[in-house]
């Protein structure tokens, strides 16, 4: 079946979210640079002992990449809405399509670890209160 | 030209099943985020009542940090709401195979996403009003205990037979079993983190045939 044009309608409304997606992803990214480098400092000059200090950092530098990782996602998305709008096609909204369902993918996954960690914390500090 | 043949191209087999894909982490997306704010607001409550009720001198200040709570958690609230419509119109664009259906969910969206990028650079700019004072106070409660391990350190030299224990600062106090646990987490922490920026950096990979109805 030969790729219709698409109407620039659709499209139009897309390039709004372009917009918004590089405040958010572009915030994200930034924040968790920063992230980093404070974990870069937590493990290497921070005060504490040696091994705990690597550990603080790792923990500190996983935070990060929690919050860098949607917002690569994000962007990619972003740049999705961009290509489609020099060649709108269905291959082009099949691609834009993809990057937002890995940006919603990682944040549902993400949302099942926090929430188990959660629930286990909880259940750690009933039991010993018990 | 009617809508179904004007938009015949747009809906391959391939991109109606990633609307659904996405329709289904979004519905995810909204009822966690709607229980999310829930808890909050209620916790926000009950707090606010338990404190006001046990320091009556800091009413308003605590009123106020209250509602700015609320404030957020019912943003949030708009936020999941938003999304639970933008989810439903992805599902009926994706069994209908309408277009048209497709363009009032992106209405949604950009909705979502006013919310969210207001939120983020909200938080940004909190976060770097804030960090320097954080720092300094991590910095001086390091300080503080360091000061305490020392004096304890001092009292106890002044005991018969004591012996120097090895300084914390290293690390020669953790026992080994310890110390080896500490690496190998902080080692599978950093390479999960770096597996997972990896991951978002790849491509996806496209399956052959992609382009078939």
């Amino acid at each position: 079946m030969p790729q219709s044009a698409l109407p620039r309608e659709l499209f139009t409304l897309y390039r709004r979210h372009a917009e918004l997606l590089l405040v958010v992803g572009t915030t994200g990214a930034t924040f968790g640079t920063a992230l980093t480098a404070l974990a870069v400092w937590m493990a290497f000059g921070s005060p504490w002992p040696g091994p705990l200090a690597r550990l603080f950092g790792s923990v500190m530098f996983f935070y990060a990449a929690l919050i860098i990782t949607p917002s690569i996602h994000l962007l990619r998305y972003r740049l999705a809405i961009l290509a489609a709008d020099e060649a709108p096609s269905s291959l082009a909204l099949t691609d834009m399509l993809d990057q937002q369902h890995r940006f919603w993918r990682f944040v549902g996954w993400a949302s099942i670890a926090v929430l188990a960690i959660l629930f286990l914390a909880l259940a750690a500090q009933l039991g010993s209160r018990r | 030209m009617n809508e179904r043949a004007e938009w015949c191209g747009l809906f391959t087999n391939e991109s109606a099943r990633a609307v659904m894909t996405v329709h289904a982490w979004v519905r995810f997306a909204a009822i966690v985020g709607a229980c999310s704010a829930l808890i909050l607001l209620a916790v926000t409550v009950v707090a606010s009542g338990l404190l006001a009720g046990d320091y009556p001198q800091l009413r308003g200040a605590i009123a106020g940090v209250g509602t700015l709570y609320a404030c957020c958690a019912l943003g949030m609230l708009c936020a999941a709401f938003l999304l639970a419509r933008y989810s439903a119109k992805l599902e009926s664009a994706a069994k209908l195979r309408r277009a048209s259906v497709l363009m009032e969910a992106l209405t949604y969206e950009t909705g979502y996403w006013m919310i969210t990028a207001a939120y983020a650079v909200l938080w940004f700019v909190s976060t770097v009003i804030t960090f320097p004072q954080a720092v300094d106070d991590i910095v001086a409660s390091v300080r503080h205990r360091q000061a305490q391990i020392s004096a304890v350190e001092m009292q106890a030299a002044r005991a018969p037979g004591y012996r120097r224990r090895v300084d914390p600062e290293e690390g020669a106090a953790i026992p080994p079993p310890v110390a080896i646990g500490l690496n190998v987490g902080a080692i599978a922490f950093t390479l999960t983190g770096a597996a997972l920026i990896g991951k978002a950096l790849t491509p996806a990979r496209r399956p052959r045939n992609s382009l078939s109805p």
